[in-house]
C-alpha cells in the first residue's frame, strides 16, 4: 500500500527536469536510508513457518517482527514457505523465502522493499554420483537437498542425482544411513557434474538426519529404503543378519514361524513377490525353506522394498518388489573380511583392478552345519544299525566386476550362484530265509535333492548429458530343482553263492530361465518433474516337471552301474513363453503436492493367445504441514507367471508355469490410503491403510486327476480363483543419536474363493494373520558397543484339521475297507499365537587395518514353542490312539558370529 | 510317481526332527450319517449308512439299522421304492464278516443309461437325506489285446508275474469321467468226484505299474485307474497297461489265467468322490500338502451316490 502510494506521488510530477531532479533527490535520499539499512537485514528473528505461503510468511513478519514491507502483490509468487529454524537474520530468512524466485529486496528508509528482478532467473542443473569416500562404492538412495529449502532429490539406484536449480551459490546438503552428513556450497553459473564422497560414519550408530530443514517431500509411504547400515543394525539369528528376516520385521509382512514359509505381503501369495538382485530375477530366494534367504549380507549394498504403489518401471508380480543392488567393490583398496558363525561361514574380497576405475568384488558363503550333520547323522544311523549320512548345505557366491570408462559411461558384470542340498543315504544289512536257504540281504537307499538359483547380468550405465540417464541390462537367470532316489538291494545266497542285485533309481526335475534386455531412462527434467521411461522383453523357458525312472537287474554281479544317461533321453518337453512391457510415469512436485502417474504397458504371448494390458499408475502425496503428509495410490498389476503349489509355503518342489491359452494372467488392483506424521525430532507416527483385490489366482484343483505335474497335464488341473487382502497398518518410529526404536503393528484380513475348493465358499488364506505386532529396538552404548533387541507377536495361521472319520467300505467287496477323514471348510481352524523375544549384542572394534566385530545373542530368549504345523498323528505313549501332534522347530538358541574386514 | 510329496516330507522331517509333540485341541464335531451308494445297470443297487465319528474317536463304526431307504427314477413317474435291510454278519460260522446295508430288489426298479435317480434316506435323528444321480451314456472297449504274461525276473522273489495288455476305445466327450478296473482270475483244482475235476475261480485284483499315457492318471485307492476325459484328446484312446500278479501256478494242473477288465463311465459324483479318497490315501503322511476335502453330494452327511455304466472284457493270459 505504501509502495502505492508513492508511485502515486512520483507520477503526479509531469514535468520531465523537474521529475529527473526530483527522482535524483529522491534516489540520493533513499540511498542515504540504505545505508543505514544493514542492521535491519543483520537482526535476529525469532520465526517459524508452517508451510505457509509468503504473502502470509511477509504479514507475519511485519506483524510480528515489526518489519515494515514495500510491495506490490502480483510479484509475489504462489510458493509455500517451510522454516522450522528460530535464530535466523532477516537477509538469511529472505533469501530461503526468495530462493529460485525472480523477487529481489532492498531496505529503503528502514522498510524491506520487495522487487521483480529485471532478468528471468537462469536455472542450470548439478548432477553427478554420490559415493562412498574411501571404497568408491555408489551410494543407492542418498538423499541431496538444498539447505533449508524444500528442494531435492535422491541418487538413483545406481548413484546418479540430478537436480535443476537457479543460477547463484547454494549450499547442497548429502545424507545417507551411516554416513556423515555432507555440507557443500555451489557456485551455480552453468551445468556442472559432480562426485560428492561420503565418509561413512565412524561410530555404529546410524547417522540420521532428524532436522526439519533436510526433509523433502517424501513420494511413496510403501517403499521402504534398507541400506547396508540398516541390516547391521538388526537382530540376527545364528549371527546372520538376514534381510528376509528384516522384510518380516515390516508391517504388512507375514511369514510362518521362525521364517517357514517365505513371506506374504498383504496377503499376497510367495509367488506374487518379485525379488530383482542387481536387475536379475531371483526366482527362489531362500536357503533352508525360508530359514535364510540367499542374498548374502556382505555383498549387499542397499535394498527397496515396495509392497504397494509400485512405479511403473516394475511389473511382473502383484504384491512386492524387492530391489537388491550388491556392492560394486572398492576402487582405491583391497579388503577383505572373513565371518564365522554358527549358521554361516562367510568370505568377501574386493578391490581395484585399475585404481578409481574398475574393481572386482568376490563373496561366498556356505553353512556349517554340513560339517556338523554329517558324522551326528552318521552316529545316530550307527546307532540305529544302520550306516549312511544325512547331508544338509547351502552356499552362496556373488561376483562382482565393473569399470567407469568416464563419469558418464559405466559397465557392470553380475554374477550369482547359489544351492542347497539335502542328502541322506541309507544302508542296511540283514539276513533272511528264502526256500533255497539263508539270504545276506544288503538294502542302500540314496536320497539326493538339490535346488538352486543361478544369475548373471552385464549393465551399461550411461548419462546423456546432465539430465538423462539411462541403463540397460541383459540378464540371466535360472531356478532349478533336481530330486533323484536310487534304490539298491543286492542278496547272496549262501547255499550257492549265486548274487541277485537290484537298482532302481527315480528323477523329478522342474526348472525356469529367462534371458531379459531392458533399458530405464530417467529424465530429470527439472526439480519439480522427473520423467521414467523404458521397456523390457524376456523369454522364459519351463520345464514345469519331469519324472521319469530307470532300473537295472543282474544275476552275478552287486556292481551295479546305472546308466545316468537315460534321464538325459527323456522326452522334457520345455514349454516357451515370452513377455514385453513399456512403460512410461512422470514425477511431478508443486507446492505441497507431489503425484507420480505412470502407465504400463505388459504383454505376454501364449501358444494361441496373446495377453496384454494397460497397468495404470498412480500416486499422490499431500504435505499440508511440514510434520504431516498424506499419500494415497492406485496399482493395477498383472502376473504372467504362476507357481503351483501344493502347500502355499514356497518349497523347493514348486514349479513355476506361464500362463496359456486357458490360464489367464493373475491381476491385482490395490488402494493405499496412509498418513505420516513427524514428532518433533525423534517421533515419527504411519498408518496406512490397504485394500487388494487379487483376480485369476492359481491353485491345484482339490480334486486334481493327477500325481505329479508335467508339461501335459498342469493346465486341466489347476483351479483359478481370487483373493482380497485389506488391512491397517501402524508404525510408531523413535530415532535419536542413542536409540533406534520401532513398532510395528498390521490388522490385516485375507482369503480366497476358487469355485472348485471349499464347495465354491471364500476362506482364510493360509498366511493370514490377524494381529501382527512387532517391536524392534537398538541401543547405542558406546562407539564400540549396541544391543537389540526384538519381538513379535503374531496371531495363528489358518489350517484345516480333520474333525472326523469313517470307513469307506463298499457291500460284498473283499477289499480293506478305507479309513476317511472328514475335514471342516478350507482352513478352519488357526495355530496358537506366534511369539518370540531375540537380544543380540554387537561388538565392534576399528583398528588401524583391521575391524573387528563379534555379534552374539540369544534367538527365542524365553524358548517359546511356535507351531510349525499340526498333524494327525498317533499318540507315541498310546499308539493305538489318534492324536494331534504339534511340530516346533526352534527353541532357545543361543548364537555367536565373529567377524574381520582388512 | 507319488515321489514329490515324499520328497517334501523328507526334507521337513530332517528339520523337525524329535520336535513333535501331543496337544490337546477340542474340535467341534457335529454327528453325521455316512451315505454310500454306486448304481449301475445290471448291478445290485446296494447302501450302506454309518454314523461318522469324531477324529480323535476310538470307537469303531457303527453303521445304521433302522433307517429308511428309498429309491426312485426321477425321469418318470416312479414311486419311491423302499430299500430292504441287510443286517451285518459275523466271521462266526465260516461266513464271511460284513457289515448291514440296505437292498434294492431287482423287479422293482430298473437301473438304465440316461436316467436319473433319487435316493432318499430316513435316520431317526437326522434330517432327510435326499440326493440324485445320473447314469451317463456307455463307453464300449473297442479291442482287448494281449502283450505278454510273465514271471518276474527274480525266480527266488514270491510268485510275481507281470501283465502286458493294450486297451482300447473311443473317448468322444471331454465331459467323461473313466474308472478302470482290473480283475485277475484262474480257476483253482478244488476236488474230483466221479473222475471230473470241480474248480473254482480265484479272483484278485492286480497291482497297476504303469499307463502308458501322457495325461495325467490316478491309480486309485482299491487299485483301479481313474482317467479325466477332459485330460484325454477325444478319439480313439489306445492304453497299453502294464500289471503285477500273485500268481502260485500249479505246474502240474495248468490252468488259463484271465485278466478282466471294466471300464466304468462315471458320473462326476462318483469320479470326484473316487480321486478325492485316493489322494487323501496317498498324501496322508504330508504335512505339507493342503488337505483333500472329501467332496459329497450327500447333503447333511457324508459319502456319495454315484451312477456308473460299465463295458467289460476279458483277455486270456497265454493258451
Amino acid at each position: 500500500m505504501i509502495w502505492g502510494k508513492l508511485r502515486i506521488f512520483i507520477y503526479a510530477f509531469n514535468d520531465n527536469i523537474m521529475r529527473r531532479t526530483t527522482i535524483c533527490f529522491f534516489l540520493f535520499f533513499l540511498f542515504c536510508l540504505t545505508l543505514s539499512a544493514q542492521p535491519i537485514l543483520d537482526k535476529p528473528l525469532d520465526v517459524r513457518f508452517d508451510g505457509i505461503v509468503l504473502t502470509e510468511a511477509l504479514d507475519v513478519l511485519a506483524k510480528q517482527n515489526g518489519v515494515d514491507f514495500i510491495y506490490s502483490p502480483e510479484i509475489i509468487p504462489e510458493k509455500t514457505v517451510q522454516i522450522a529454524e528460530a535464530d535466523m537474520s532477516l537477509r538469511e530468512l529472505l533469501d530461503l523465502m526468495f530462493y529460485g524466485t525472480d523477487v529481489g529486496y532492498k531496505i529503503i528508509a528502514g522498510q524491506v522493499v520487495l522487487f521483480k528482478k529485471a532478468e528471468a532467473v537462469q536455472k542450470f542443473t548439478i548432477s553427478g554420483y554420490v559415493e562412498d569416500g574411501s571404497s568408491g562404492e555408489l551410494l543407492v538412495g542418498a538423499n541431496v537437498v538444498v539447505r533449508r529449502q524444500p528442494i531435492g532429490t535422491s541418487a538413483n539406484a545406481y548413484g546418479f542425482f540430478s537436480l535443476e536449480l537457479p543460477a547463484g551459490t547454494h549450499e547442497l546438503v548429502f545424507s545417507y544411513s551411516g554416513y556423515k552428513t555432507f555440507f557443500k556450497k555451489i557456485d551455480l553459473r552453468q551445468n556442472r557434474s559432480v562426485k560428492i564422497k561420503m565418509d561413512a560414519s565412524l561410530t555404529l550408530k546410524e547417522v540420521v538426519v532428524t532436522a526439519s530443514e533436510l526433509k523433502t517431500l517424501e513420494g511413496n509411504h510403501n517403499i521402504t529404503h534398507i541400506s547396508s547400515g540398516d541390516l547391521n543394525n538388526m537382530t540376527s539369528i545364528g549371527g546372520e543378519r538376514d534381510l528376509y528376516r528384516h522384510l518380516s520385521m515390516l508391517p504388512g509382512v507375514t511369514t510362518g514361524a521362525d521364517g517357514i514359509g517365505g513371506i506374504h505381503v498383504r496377503g499376497g501369495s510367495i509367488d506374487q513377490n518379485l525379488f530383482l538382485l542387481d536387475d536379475v530375477t531371483i526366482y527362489n530366494p531362500v536357503h533352508m525353506i525360508g530359514v535364510f534367504s540367499i542374498f548374502n549380507e556382505d555383498a549387499i549394498k542397499s535394498v527397496d522394498f515396495m509392497k504397494g504403489g509400485f512405479p511403473a518401471k516394475y511389473g511382473g508380480r502383484l504384491s512386492s518388489v524387492t530391489d537388491i543392488r550388491t556392492k560394486d567393490g572398492n576402487l582405491y583398496d583391497w579388503q577383505t573380511s572373513i565371518g564365522l558363525g554358527l549358521s554361516t561361514l562367510r568370505v568377501m574380497a574386493e578391490g581395484p583392478l585399475v585404481k578409481g576405475k574398475s574393481a572386482v568384488l568376490f563373496s561366498a558363503r556356505t553353512t556349517p552345519l554340513r560339517w556338523l550333520v554329517r558324522p551326528i547323522s552318521r552316529n545316530y544311523k550307527a546307532a540305529n544299525n544302520k550306516e549312511g549320512e544325512t547331508i544338509l548345505s547351502f552356499y552362496d557366491i556373488n561376483a562382482k566386476w565393473h569399470y567407469r570408462f568416464s563419469d558418464k559411461d559405466k559397465i557392470y558384470f553380475s554374477f550369482y550362484k547359489g544351492g542347497d542340498r539335502y542328502g541322506d543315504v541309507n544302508e542296511v544289512y540283514y539276513q533272511t530265509m528264502s526256500e533255497e536257504g539263508q539270504l545276506n540281504n544288503r538294502d542302500r537307499s540314496d536320497d539326493d535333492i538339490r535346488w538352486g538359483n543361478q544369475a548373471g547380468a552385464f549393465r551399461w550405465n550411461h548419462d546423456f548429458g546432465d539430465k538423462l540417464f539411462m541403463n540397460t541390462s541383459l540378464s540371466y537367470s535360472r531356478y532349478g530343482f533336481t530330486a533323484q532316489s536310487t534304490g539298491v538291494h543286492v542278496d547272496t545266497l549262501l547255499s550257492t553263492n549265486s548274487i541277485f542285485s537290484l537298482a532302481q533309481q527315480q528323477q523329478f526335475r522342474s526348472e525356469i530361465e529367462d534371458v531379459n534386455v531392458k533399458t530405464d531412462l530417467e529424465w530429470h527434467w527439472s526439480p519439480s518433474s522427473q520423467i521414467n521411461f523404458g521397456g523390457m522383453s524376456s523369454l522364459y523357458y519351463f520345464t514345469p516337471g519331469v519324472s521319469s525312472q530307470t532300473g537295472i537287474v543282474s544275476f552275478d554281479s552287486d556292481v551295479l552301474e546305472l546308466d545316468r544317461r537315460f534321464f538325459d533321453t527323456i522326452d522334457n518337453e520345455t514349454v516357451k513363453a515370452k513377455d514385453y512391457a513399456l512403460y512410461l510415469s512422470h514425477d511431478l512436485k508443486w507446492r505441497r503436492f507431489q503425484l507420480t502417474t505412470g502407465l504400463r504397458w505388459s504383454g505376454m504371448k501364449t501358444a494361441n493367445r496373446f495377453y496384454h494390458a494397460f497397468l495404470p499408475r498412480v500416486n499422490l502425496a499431500y504435505r499440508p504441514f511440514s510434520f504431516l503428509q498424506i499419500n494415497g495410490n492406485y496399482t493395477l498389476s498383472q502376473q504372467y507367471l504362476h507357481l503351483l503349489t501344493t502347500s502355499g509355503a514356497g518349497l523347493p518342489t514348486d514349479v513355476w508355469i506361464p500362463s496359456t491359452d486357458d490360464l489367464a494372467p493373475e491381476r491385482a488392483t490395490q488402494y493405499n490410503l496412509g498418513v505420516d506424521v513427524q514428532l518433533g525430532e525423534h517421533w515419527a507416527f504411519g498408518a496406512e491403510a490397504y485394500y487388494k483385490k487379487m483376480d485369476n489366482l492359481i491353485a491345484y484343483s482339490e480334486n486334481a486327476s493327477f500325481n505329479f505335474i508335467n508339461s501335459e497335464n498342469y493346465k486341466s488341473n489347476v483351479a483359478t480363483g481370487e483373493g482380497t487382502a485389506k488391512g491397517i497398518e501402524l508404525e510408531w518410529q523413535y530415532r535419536s543419536d542413542k536409540w533406534q526404536a520401532a513398532l510395528h503393528y498390521t490388522l490385516a484380513k485375507a482369503d480366497r474363493t476358487f469355485a472348485t475348493i471349499n464347495n465354491g465358499n471364500a476362506y482364510p488364506y493360509r498366511y493370514d494373520r490377524r494381529h501382527d505386532l512387532k517391536l524392534l529396538g537398538t541401543y547405542t552404548i558406546n562407539d564400540h558397543w549396541n544391543v537389540s533387541a526384538s519381538f513379535l507377536y503374531g496371531s495363528g495361521l489358518a489350517i484345516s484339521l480333520p474333525v472326523g472319520r469313517y470307513n469307506y467300505n463298499q457291500p460284498g467287496s473283499f477289499q480293506q475297507p478305507v479309513e476317511v477323514l472328514i475335514y471342516d471348510a478350507r482352513n478352519s481352524f488357526r495355530l496358537p499365537a506366534n511369539h518370540r523375544l531375540d537380544i543380540s549384542f554387537l561388538w565392534k572394534k576399528t583398528m588401524k587395518n583391521t575391524v573387528q566385530s563379534i555379534n552374539f545373542g540369544i534367538y527365542n530368549v524365553y524358548s517359546r514353542k511356535n507351531a510349525l504345523y499340526y498333524r494327525l498323528g498317533r499318540n507315541p505313549d498310546n499308539p493305538s490312539e489318534p492324536a494331534f501332534l504339534q511340530a516346533t522347530l526352534m527353541p532357545i538358541l543361543p548364537f555367536v558370529d565373529y567377524k574381520i574386514g582388512f | 510317481m507319488t515321489r514329490r510329496p515324499f520328497l517334501a516330507l523328507t526334507f521337513f522331517l530332517i528339520l523337525i526332527w524329535g520336535c513333535e509333540e501331543v496337544v490337546e485341541l477340542d474340535l467341534p464335531f457335529e454327528e453325521q450319517l455316512v451315505v454310500e451308494s454306486d448304481i449301475a445297470p445290471g448291478r445290485r443297487v446296494t447302501t450302506t449308512v454309518a454314523f461318522a465319528s469324531s477324529i480323535l474317536s476310538t470307537t469303531p463304526v457303527t453303521y445304521v439299522e433302522d433307517a429308511a431307504v428309498f429309491l426312485k427314477r426321477v425321469d418318470d413317474d416312479e414311486p419311491y421304492h423302499q430299500m430292504t435291510f441287510m443286517p451285518s454278519v459275523s466271521a462266526a460260522n465260516g461266513q464271511q464278516a460284513r457289515h448291514s446295508y440296505y437292498v434294492l430288489d431287482e423287479d422293482l426298479l430298473a437301473i438304465e443309461e440316461g436316467n436319473t435317480y433319487e435316493l432318499r434316506v430316513n435316520a431317526p435323528g437326522f434330517d432327510q437325506i435326499i440326493t440324485t444321480t445320473r447314469i451317463p451314456a456307455k463307453t464300449t472297449l473297442d479291442d482287448l489285446s494281449f502283450v505278454s504274461f510273465t514271471k518276474s525276473s527274480d525266480e527266488r522273489r514270491e510268485n510275481i508275474y507281470n501283465i502286458k495288455a493294450n486297451i482300447r476305445f473311443q473317448h468322444t466327450d471331454l465331459d467323461n469321467f473313466y474308472h478302470l478296473m482290473f480283475f485277475f482270475t484262474y480257476p483253482v483244482t478244488a476236488w474230483e468226484i466221479n473222475g471230473q475235476t470241480m474248480t473254482v475261480d480265484t479272483t484278485q485284483v492286480p497291482k497297476v505299474e504303469d499307463l502308458e499315457i501322457a495325461a495325467g492318471y490316478v491309480q486309485d485307492f482299491q487299485n483301479g485307474v481313474l482317467l479325466d476325459g477332459a485330460d484325454l484328446d477325444t478319439g480313439l484312446v489306445n492304453l497299453p497297461i502294464h500289471l503285477s500278479v500273485y500268481y502260485d501256478a500249479d505246474e502240474e494242473h495248468p490252468v488259463n489265467p484271465a485278466l478282466g477288465i471294466e471300464l466304468r463311465n462315471t458320473s462326476e459324483a462318483y469320479f470326484k468322490y473316487r480321486l478325492a479318497i485316493s489322494q487323501q490315501q496317498q498324501q496322508q503322511d504330508s504335512i505339507v500338502n493342503q488337505p483333500i476335502i472329501i467332496p459329497s453330494n450327500i447333503g447333511n452327511g457324508s459319502g456319495s451316490f454315484g451312477g456308473y455304466i460299465f463295458d467289460e472284457g476279458v483277455i486270456p493270459l497265454g493258451n
